[in-house]
């Protein structure tokens, strides 16, 4: 009896040309959309981009974090400086402040990964408070009050219109990365490994799986796309500021909600989640605290009876995939067992 | 060459001593079966063989290699699997995801190759027919066998088996029996932990006693078993 692996989902294809055309389409966007439009876009690729890595992170890779704001916040800053302070032009001051964000997670992960569970998560976030804090005693660069990023950064990508196309595309194209990146990482062997460390370390380190460095790999490119991600969410702004830059609800608790809601543990969820949010955001935007309120509610009840997310809902009832990453057996008869 | 000795090794929790001084060789090719009240550490002896718990004294050596500090990522590297008492699934993957992980990570092989390991070993350990299955869906025989099949995609020099056919009707025993015969007969080297007396010596030629962390007979099972002290600690018969 032979047999053979399948990766592809049932509609490979024909998904992949509907991804691509979805792409194409909203490359264009500078085209028809007005600079507001173009604005909200841009936010909303950030908000997915640091969705689809806190994902990898938490629905994948075990790694709790609830501190991921630091990583927006000193993204944002290293921007700054970067560009604002030294003059670095702006695109190759992006992966830079990337880069800046990584390397401080590294001494973070060696710390922080001997704690597990609800205390990495707590120390995740008191890593986060002290940063800001320490930010904010920093002078150099605006200390609480925070710095504005000066006009011939901004000058440097064009006009008003220009700069919001520009942004516009770095955001989509950081997002495409973010999302490839992820995808890809779960095809291959090491994706297979993080699924097995989530469900059980220690039979995944007695099986030859390098937990710790399998976990920090995962967490450093996390953290440099969710740096990039906070460099250009505040080159939108033109301004940061350390409560702006490490806001707990903004850069973490909105990106769980957007996770969970969506599917945690699915590739698909993040896309999903980020458009209810922004949905949810517009509609109750009028009724003040009630918002976070409602979202909040929903969250739970999520978890509650749904814990796949609507993506689970969807991808059991009708076996959707956008991203396959798992593999199927397939006898040579054709049947799958 | 010895596959594995082990040189007056101890562990303790706290005061209580769970493995006291045992020392044990194991020559190329030859099936030990382990056997002890319960209590006895005898998952403990597998725990420190693997590196899921260290030695508090003692060497470990595995192919002449000195491995007491080595990780347990390291020994699985070196040739060294286990199947867990209670089995410890990947639940949120499938039969084949699991067994591909001992293959890929285990073996340190590229996908393609390990593939073929996994789908052998699926063949072999008759998972076949579920390998698309999540494994949180499996029943008690076929987790054992995934437990199993996950151990022997890694290729192990050293196979570590513990209460395999616990639990299990005669009909799963027997094939159970089978399966390990064929693995013993392709010359892995194993020691095999179990209760039901009757399958392990049916396929191992050495017995080893274990009670209260240290070893108190050691040889041809029919000796063994024979052996007064044995049957008073683990039958219960007064000698």
């Amino acid at each position: 009896m032979g047999a053979t692996i399948s990766r592809s989902g049932p509609h490979g294809p024909k998904i992949a040309l509907a991804g691509a055309a979805v792409v194409l389409i909203l490359a264009a966007l500078p085209a028809f959309a007005d600079r507001a439009t173009l604005r909200l876009a841009t936010e909303m690729a950030g908000y997915l981009t640091l969705a689809v890595m806190w994902n990898l992170l938490a629905g994948y890779a075990g790694v709790m974090s609830i501190g991921q704001q630091v990583f927006v916040g000193l993204g944002g800053y290293a921007f700054f400086v970067v560009a604002g302070l030294w003059g670095v032009p702006v695109f190759a001051a992006l992966p830079l402040a990337g880069a800046f964000a990584a390397f401080i997670a590294l001494p973070i992960a060696l710390i922080l990964f001997r704690l597990n569970g609800a205390y990495f998560a707590v120390a995740t976030w008191v890593v986060a408070e002290i940063a800001a804090l320490v930010i904010a005693q920093t002078y150099a660069v605006g200390g609480g009050a925070g710095m504005s990023l000066p006009t011939q950064v901004a000058k440097s990508l064009g006009n008003n219109d220009q700069r919001s196309a520009l942004i516009w595309w770095l955001a989509l194209a950081l997002c495409c990365i973010a999302a490839g990146l992820a995808y890809l990482w779960m095809r291959s062997p090491r994706g297979l490994a993080l699924m097995a460390m989530r469900d059980d370390e220690i039979a995944a380190a007695g099986l030859g799986v390098s937990t710790t460095r399998n976990r920090i790999m995962v967490y450093l490119i996390a953290t440099f796309i969710t740096g990039i991600a906070g460099a250009i969410l505040f080159l939108v702004k033109l301004r940061i500021s350390p409560s702006a830059a490490f806001d707990v609800n903004e850069w973490t608790a909105s990106i769980i909600f957007i996770v969970v809601i969506g599917g945690l543990g699915y590739l698909e969820g993040p896309l999903l989640g980020v458009l209810l949010f922004f949905a949810l955001r517009a509609l109750l935007a009028g009724f003040g605290p009630w918002y976070l309120i409602a979202l909040g509610a929903l969250a739970i009840a999520t978890m509650l009876f749904a814990p796949g997310g609507l993506w689970g809902l969807i991808h059991r009832r009708f076996g959707w995939e956008i991203f396959p990453v798992r593999r199927r057996v397939i006898l040579t008869n054709g049947e799958t067992p | 060459m010895d596959v594995l000795r082990l040189d007056e090794v101890s562990f303790a929790y706290g005061a209580l001593c769970v493995t006291n001084k045992i020392s044990l060789t194991l020559p190329k090719g030859q099936a030990l079966g382990v056997i002890g009240p319960n209590g006895a550490g005898k998952s403990t002896l597998l725990d420190l063989i693997t590196g899921t718990k260290r030695v508090a004294s003692g060497r470990v050596y595995f192919m002449g290699q000195d491995i007491t500090a080595a990780s347990p990522q390291a020994r699985s590297d070196m040739g060294i699997a286990r199947s867990f008492q209670i089995p410890r699934p990947f639940l949120g993957m499938t039969v084949y995801e699991n067994v591909l992980v001992g293959a890929t990570h285990g073996g340190r092989r590229a996908e393609a190759p390990a593939q073929r390991v996994a789908l052998r070993v699926l063949e072999q350990t008759g998972l076949m027919a579920r390998a698309n299955e999540p494994a949180s869906k499996l029943r008690l025989l076929d987790r054992k066998r995934l437990e199993l099949a996950r151990a022997l995609a890694t290729e192990p020099k050293l196979l570590l088996l513990d209460e395999v056919a616990g639990g299990l009707s005669d009909m799963e025993c027997q094939s159970f029996i089978a399966l390990l015969k064929e693995i013993r007969d392709g010359g892995t080297t194993m020691i095999w932990i179990e209760h039901i007396v009757h399958a392990l010596i049916a396929v191992v030629s050495q017995l080893f006693v274990l009670d209260q962390g240290a070893r108190i007979a050691q040889g041809q099972p029919t000796q063994v078993l024979a052996d007064p002290e044995v049957r008073r600690v683990y039958l219960g018969i007064p000698a």
